[in-house]
């Protein structure tokens, strides 16, 4: 997927997983947890999620590197394009 | 081991008194976190753990150098000997101080949440097995609250975080008992879990399940290494 897709996928996820939040409105670059007052469960939630959106395996090591909307983003147009986990 | 509890207030209100005992960098996080709960619940678990270890140590809570490792865990630079771990969820922060062990990780859920489902994502065999026997799905879903919550515990405690998978974290719900390590009665709907490792031991973990549906207080567990 290029960035525009991961983002809106992103941003799917988020809305179920946190529905009270809007996350267009949040900073790219802000930590996840304390832009939509997220948890370690709700930051799993939202990666699996994305797995059955996007059909690939997000493996629990590689979950440091998401911890923004811009990582999250960078790592899925990089995992989707066929790099490694 | 010493566990403390505080509400948090409604945000966005931050206790002025809170604020005071934080660094000057605890209070540049603190306005970085655009989230009000957030903002609100990482204010009030560094005032407590700072008071919480200047009640140990007999000095002040401003005065206390806090650190953090790559990962957040906090750590302290003047007294290595010292163990600690926060945690929040909505409405409720938890602190805990020990000393003698290697690591202490404490953490805490809401029940009236839902979690993630349970698999072998985050869940081994053996867990799967034992929520698989939870007499309705209510249960169900708070015995999986309550896994998640020892497994971050004892992360916390290993210093491995959330790194590590989370179904070699196998917290045993039918394990050898524990004492249950110093809590006391948090707000109903809260599960809280305490874990301490040992320096010959990967972590035990202990918890206390406030008003939880299925759960009677307190339940102990050891978890495997």
């Amino acid at each position: 997927v290029n960035a525009d897709d991961a983002r809106t996928t992103l941003f799917e996820a988020l809305r179920e997983v946190a529905p009270e939040v809007d996350p267009t409105t949040i900073d790219p670059s802000g930590d996840l947890r304390d832009e939509l007052d997220l948890d370690s469960m709700d930051l799993l939630n939202v990666v699996s999620r994305l797995e059955e959106r996007l059909g690939i395996a997000i493996p629990e090591r590689d979950t440091p590197g998401m911890r923004t909307v811009d990582e999250t983003v960078a790592y899925l147009v990089r995992r989707t394009s066929g790099a490694p986990a | 081991v010493t566990v403390v509890l505080r509400a948090c207030r409604p945000p966005p209100r931050v206790a002025s008194e809170d604020l005071q005992v934080l660094s000057t960098d605890e209070r540049r996080r603190a306005a970085s976190i655009r989230h009000p709960a957030a903002r609100t619940r990482f204010v009030t678990g560094r005032a407590l753990l700072r008071r919480l270890v200047a009640r140990v140590q007999g000095t002040l809570a401003a005065d206390i150098r806090l650190a953090a490792e790559p990962w957040g865990r906090p750590w302290l630079p003047d007294h290595p000997g010292l163990a600690i771990s926060c945690s929040g969820t909505r409405g409720l922060v938890v602190a805990g101080v020990a000393t003698a062990v290697s690591g202490l990780g404490v953490d805490v859920e809401r029940t009236d949440r839902w979690p993630l489902p349970p698999d072998e994502r985050w869940c081994s065999a053996r867990e799967l097995a034992w929520l698989d026997h939870c007499p309705d799905e209510d249960t169900k879903r708070v015995s999986a609250i309550v896994l998640w919550t020892g497994k971050e515990a004892t992360a916390k405690a290993r210093g491995v975080g959330l790194r590590s998978p989370l179904r070699s974290l196998e917290v045993d719900p039918g394990g050898v008992p524990v004492r249950l390590l110093g809590t006391r009665q948090a707000r109903t709907g809260h599960v809280i879990a305490v874990a301490v490792a040992p320096p010959d031991v990967a972590a035990t973990v202990a918890w206390h399940a406030a008003g939880a549906a299925g759960h009677k207080a307190p339940i102990t567990v050891t978890t495997l290494g």
